[in-house]
């Protein structure tokens, strides 16, 4: 575990240490994240002059869901996306065998050294500070922590979805598309669940649990949803990791090397 | 001129060979695009659960102009800006520059081969749609002015190609530039009508938004299509796209000469 933690402790300062050498890349960086947000803030925004509610959220509530996403999705990149997007490349080239004499296991391997620090510049928190500041929410504290469990939630879950399209590249040779393919599916979570037949909100909250991640934080929030569902939520991830440790287990076994 | 159209069209058809090859990947391609559409016919579908008429636009409106959106935007935003950026970034466009004419003539040809062969795949799915989806549904999709959109299309390619590649050119003077480039495709989402047509803006920013030359490549074109602009709006369209084409070439012409001499490749 100490070992691990060493590891993690290095990918996290030479991370660092990357993002602060470009500091204009920094900058423009932080400014192309904050400027994402106000382009789906307007997008939204836009809409609402024209209607006051979608599906029975309002301005406030998309607003919320539309920051939220975003700080997952920096969360996200943060922590490993980056990882498994680099592993994805490098994997046609014959790189896996490399990672695989690493004296850890591969997808830990994978996930701790796909730190980004640049991702989590905290662009988003302005405008959540300015939802907090001036639009009309009341959170109670019960809410809050259960929100903040589940969005924790959503990032496990996360990290188990691109865990299992890593995965792939095992037995596609260009899955490079199929990482694309995830990421318009996760698109969905941007916008209110309840625009989406029963269906495909039960599918995208317990199947491909995407719905989980921005939408359901936001529900607890505004009490849209009753807090509990937060256990539901740990159930989830929990599934979710457990399934695809058995995907990229099952995926690994089928691999020969490519290089010499 | 002559030996340029050879060149582009060999460009064309290295391009064309190489999609065909990887045909898994331009049809998941095409399926992405489908699913973000999904996503966006879902909403609009949700906001005209309650209302007759949005923004002055009906539900078949809507889902008309959104499907020919993404048609537009397949032929008009082949996504090279971040392409070339991290071509003149890794010192790799050396070999750009070696190839027979211009520089950008691969970045404009190759990506546009993809591109049609998505817009074959595109067009026969909103044929499908048009014959048994929509009479099914109850929506009309109306009449459609495809000559005045093939035409706005056009202009509209060539006007997002410069814009790119003006913003791709900035790569010679900051090392990564890749930030820009990424919110140039957030920005052109929202000024160019594909997020959301233009028309639901507040009048000061539709304003601004048709001062730019950004309605030009899905917009106007879509609107041209639904008939919402004919006649002299039509031909005034038509002026300030070829005005637009004009005044982007020219400040990407003289960009690429002064990045070009700044370019420093390292390597082979």
């Amino acid at each position: 575990m100490i070992h691990i933690l060493k590891v993690y402790a290095k990918a996290i300062s030479f991370s660092v240490a990357q993002a602060t050498i470009f500091r204009t890349a920094f900058f423009l960086f932080y400014l192309w994240l904050f400027v994402d947000t106000l382009i789906k803030v307007l997008f939204f925004s836009a809409i609402y002059t024209q209607v006051n509610s979608i599906g029975g959220w309002n301005f406030t509530d998309v607003f919320l869901l539309v920051v939220v996403n975003g700080i997952l999705w920096d969360m996200v990149w943060c922590l490993f996306l980056s990882g498994f997007e680099k592993f994805i490349e490098d994997f046609s080239k014959g790189n896996f065998d490399f990672i695989l004499l690493k004296p850890m296991n591969p997808l830990l391997y994978i996930t701790i050294t796909g730190f980004h620090a640049r991702s989590f510049s905290g662009a988003r928190l302005p405008l959540l500070l300015y939802a907090i500041l001036f639009l009309p929410i009341s959170w109670p504290f019960l809410n809050i922590i259960a929100a903040i469990i589940v969005f924790l939630a959503g990032i496990v879950v996360y990290h188990a979805l691109f865990a299992i399209v890593a995965s792939l590249a095992f037995w596609i040779i260009d899955s490079e598309p199929i990482l694309d393919f995830s990421f318009s599916i996760t698109e969905g979570s941007r916008f209110p669940v309840t625009i989406f037949p029963k269906a495909l909100q039960i599918i995208f909250t317990f199947i491909i649990p995407i719905f989980l991640v921005a939408n359901y934080p936001v529900m607890i929030l505004q009490q849209m949803t009753s807090p509990s569902f937060a256990l539901t939520a740990i159930l989830i991830a929990i599934g979710s990791e457990v399934i695809a440790f058995l995907v990229w287990k099952f995926s690994i076994k089928h691999y020969s090397s490519a290089s010499s | 001129m002559k030996q340029w159209i050879i060149i582009l069209w060999a460009y064309f058809k290295i391009g064309l060979a190489k999609h065909f090859y990887y045909r898994g990947t331009v049809l998941i391609s095409v399926l992405s695009k489908l699913i973000s559409l999904g996503f966006l016919i879902f909403l609009w579908s949700k906001i005209f659960q309650s209302e007759g008429e949005v923004g002055g636009k009906t539900l078949s409106q809507i889902i008309v102009y959104y499907l020919f959106a993404y048609i537009a935007r397949t032929i008009t935003s082949p996504n090279v800006a971040t392409i070339i950026g991290e071509r003149i970034r890794d010192g790799v466009l050396q070999m750009y520059i070696l190839r027979p004419g211009h520089v950008l003539f691969s970045f404009f040809s190759m990506p546009l081969s993809k591109r049609l062969y998505e817009l074959l795949v595109l067009l026969s799915l909103a044929l499908f749609a048009q014959i048994l989806i929509f009479p099914s549904l109850g929506l009309s999709i109306g009449n459609l002015h495809y000559p005045a959109f093939i035409l706005l299309l056009i202009l509209g390619m060539l006007i997002n190609f410069f814009a790119a590649s003006i913003i791709a050119a900035s790569a010679f003077w900051i090392l990564d530039s890749g930030p820009i480039l990424y919110s140039y495709s957030s920005v052109t989402g929202i000024l160019s009508g594909l997020l959301v047509p233009i028309s639901f803006f507040p009048s000061w920013a539709r304003k601004t938004i048709e001062f730019l030359p950004f309605r030009f490549t899905i917009s106007d074109p879509v609107l041209a299509l639904q008939g919402e602009i004919a006649g002299m709006k039509l031909l005034t369209s038509v002026v300030l796209a070829i005005f637009w084409v004009f005044a982007l070439g020219m400040i990407n012409s003289l960009l690429w000469r002064k990045g070009t001499k700044r370019f420093d490749a390292v390597g082979n």
